[in-house]
């Protein structure tokens, strides 16, 4: 008897119109699939879709919490697309954003003498060491030793949520309220409002920053080139001169920073004090918004505008349908998943074939 | 396969020609002289100058041109622009560099111009380099070395599945090296290849010499080459200054 024998193999260039419409496809695919869940709770899709869109941006309060919830994603999705573009697997965002926070949290709690201006640039150099240093230990160890990063990155983690944890628990607990909550930072310390009463901060502003700090790096420079060679063919890299050991090394602290600098964003701009849920997950969206963005700066802060509506929206949507907000989570993780399968069948085509 | 006692040079302005059957060495012969082997003992040197286990980027700056035996993994990064695998060697340097920053305009001209002078068939410099046929990749390999008039070519396995047209075109290519002051090395699987290019034919056998061939003084005589290849003749390798 036969066997089917499936394979793939892959296509010499994949249209060009599939590069500019497949975010776009995945994201029209995963909102039919989600809707198939809301048809299950009885919901009419449209009408759940519909408050979404309006929570996301029907009113000016809504663009901006929007825009506040997109800043910490933008950055993370542009973190994880920086490793990425290297083949270099940062499941790691999460973690170096939580080093990020605490480093902002660390030199907050100092209440130092500083000027605003000044005391903001502290904290914020502080998130990215943090993060870099966070990121480049799993960077150093697949660069020099072939350690695998996927399961470095993803470990390590848990190993910073558990030392915010245990700081939150022990030193930093809020001695008045004995909550596992750190004292506020100092005030001085705060990202600036840019719309007074919103809650908008000066982190959009980094996030666009960070957009542009990608594409020069990736497009105009020589690390950039290096960054893309290492990630298109580690060996033939290395055969051609190109050292891409330096290259990934220098790609996971850029990365770490980045995630650290979300970090940051979320205690001086949002929280101004460090709590455990400093991030409900940007981290790993941000893996999705890298994808969905195909790894493009632009595409990249497209994609975290995306998200940000799903997470604000979904909010809305579930307050007014009686549904569960989880249903925002569910939508992230369609969209991954058909954005991956649509990746791989632009990429590769199917051979089905009779086996042995 | 290891390497041994293997001692022998190469002439500015000669082909020599290393024939064998296909691992009995010839590959980590490439790789210790590509840069990415490093040999445990023994030296490699270019005018003079010790490159053993020099890194690839060292090797290049050197003035050695590598035409790698596989184009498709180690010549090139096929999902780039051609016109990056065009100066992929040399990317860092002025004109095509200043600083951190890359020019790509520069890069553009001469990508333009090599495409030109090498006659490689694509639509744009800007096509992504695995869309191009096996002949076009290794013109596009060919015009990245040689546009640097190296000191040195190793070209390894240089006509393997092209086309005649193509393998005519790279024969002619190297055989001008060689007029223009090049010391090329050719490793090849093809013994007409090798006697039709070569000055000297080095015939190696399990990581060993066999013997060196010098035109000038014999007459090659295939079945002797034969013999020496599968190991059955062994002959006084003389001189050999590494």
């Amino acid at each position: 008897m036969g066997l089917i024998s499936v394979k793939l193999e892959k296509r010499n260039t994949p249209p060009v119109w599939f590069q500019i419409f497949a975010p776009f496809i995945a994201i029209l695919i995963s909102l039919a699939i989600s809707s198939i869940f809301l048809l299950i709770l009885k919901k009419n899709p449209f009408t759940a879709f519909y408050y979404m869109f309006v929570g996301a941006v029907g009113s000016k309060f809504a663009l901006l919490e929007m825009l506040v919830k997109a800043s910490p994603l933008i950055l993370t999705g542009i973190a994880v697309a920086f490793a990425f573009t290297a083949k270099y697997w940062n499941i790691g965002a999460e973690g170096q954003l939580y080093a990020g926070a605490l480093a902002a949290t660390w030199f907050g709690l100092m209440k130092l003498p500083f000027s605003p201006v000044v005391y903001v640039l502290v904290i914020i150099v502080a998130g990215i060491v943090a993060g870099a240093i966070w990121s480049f230990i799993p960077g150093y160890l697949k660069a020099k030793l072939k350690v695998d990063d996927v399961v470095t990155t993803l470990l390590m983690n848990y190993v910073m949520i558990y030392i915010v944890s245990a700081l939150l628990n022990g030193p930093w607990r809020d001695p008045v309220t004995m909550y596992p909550s750190s004292p506020s930072i100092a005030p001085n310390a705060y990202f600036p409002k840019l719309i007074p009463q919103s809650r908008l901060h000066l982190g959009i502003i980094i996030s666009l920053l960070a957009v542009a700090f990608m594409w020069f790096i990736i497009k105009k420079t020589k690390l950039g080139f290096e960054i893309r060679a290492t990630g298109a063919s580690s060996r033939a890299s290395n055969f051609l001169g190109i050292n891409t050991v330096k290259s990934i090394i220098i790609v996971s602290i850029i990365s770490g920073g980045i995630a650290g600098l979300a970090g940051v964003g979320e205690v001086a701009g949002v929280q101004y004090h460090l709590i455990q849920t400093i991030s409900p997950g940007y981290g790993y969206s941000g893996i999705v918004i890298a994808m969905l963005g195909r790894l493009n700066p632009i595409g990249i802060l497209l994609a975290a505008i995306y998200f940000a509506m799903v997470i604000t929206g979904a909010n809305v949507m579930s307050y007014n349908l009686h549904i569960p907000i989880y249903i925002s989570d569910v939508i992230q993780g369609i969209t991954l998943i058909v954005m991956l399968m649509m990746l791989l069948l632009f990429e590769y085509r199917i051979k089905i074939g009779r086996g042995k | 396969m290891a390497l041994k006692g293997i001692s022998f040079d190469v002439r500015k302005g000669e082909i020599l020609g290393i024939a064998g059957v296909s691992g009995n060495g010839q590959k980590e012969l490439e790789d210790v002289i590509c840069g990415v082997r490093i040999p445990r003992n023994g030296k490699f040197f270019l005018e003079g100058k010790d490159i053993t286990g020099k890194s690839p980027k060292e090797i290049i700056k050197m003035g050695v041109g590598r035409i790698p035996e596989d184009r498709m993994e180690d010549g090139l990064i096929l999902d780039i622009p051609v016109l990056e695998n065009l100066v992929i060697e040399y990317y860092d340097k002025v004109p095509y560099s200043k600083g951190a920053l890359i020019d790509y305009s520069k890069i553009e001209e001469v990508a333009k111009k090599l495409v030109k002078e090498y006659n490689i068939k694509i639509s744009s410099v800007y096509d992504i380099t695995r869309t191009l046929s096996g002949g076009n990749l290794q013109k596009v390999i060919l015009a990245r070395v040689l546009s640097q008039q190296p000191k040195m070519i190793i070209a390894s396995q240089p006509t393997r599945g092209l086309d005649i047209g193509a393998t005519e075109y790279m024969h002619e290519k190297l055989l001008h090296a060689k007029t223009k002051g090049s010391a090329v090395m050719l490793i090849s699987e093809d013994l007409n290849e090798i006697i039709h290019l070569s000055d000297r034919i080095l015939v190696m056998y399990e990581g060993g010499i066999m013997g060196i061939i010098d035109r000038e003084c014999e007459q090659v005589d295939i079945e002797t080459i034969g013999l020496m290849m599968a190991g059955s003749l062994k002959r006084e390798v003389k001189g050999g200054s590494n």
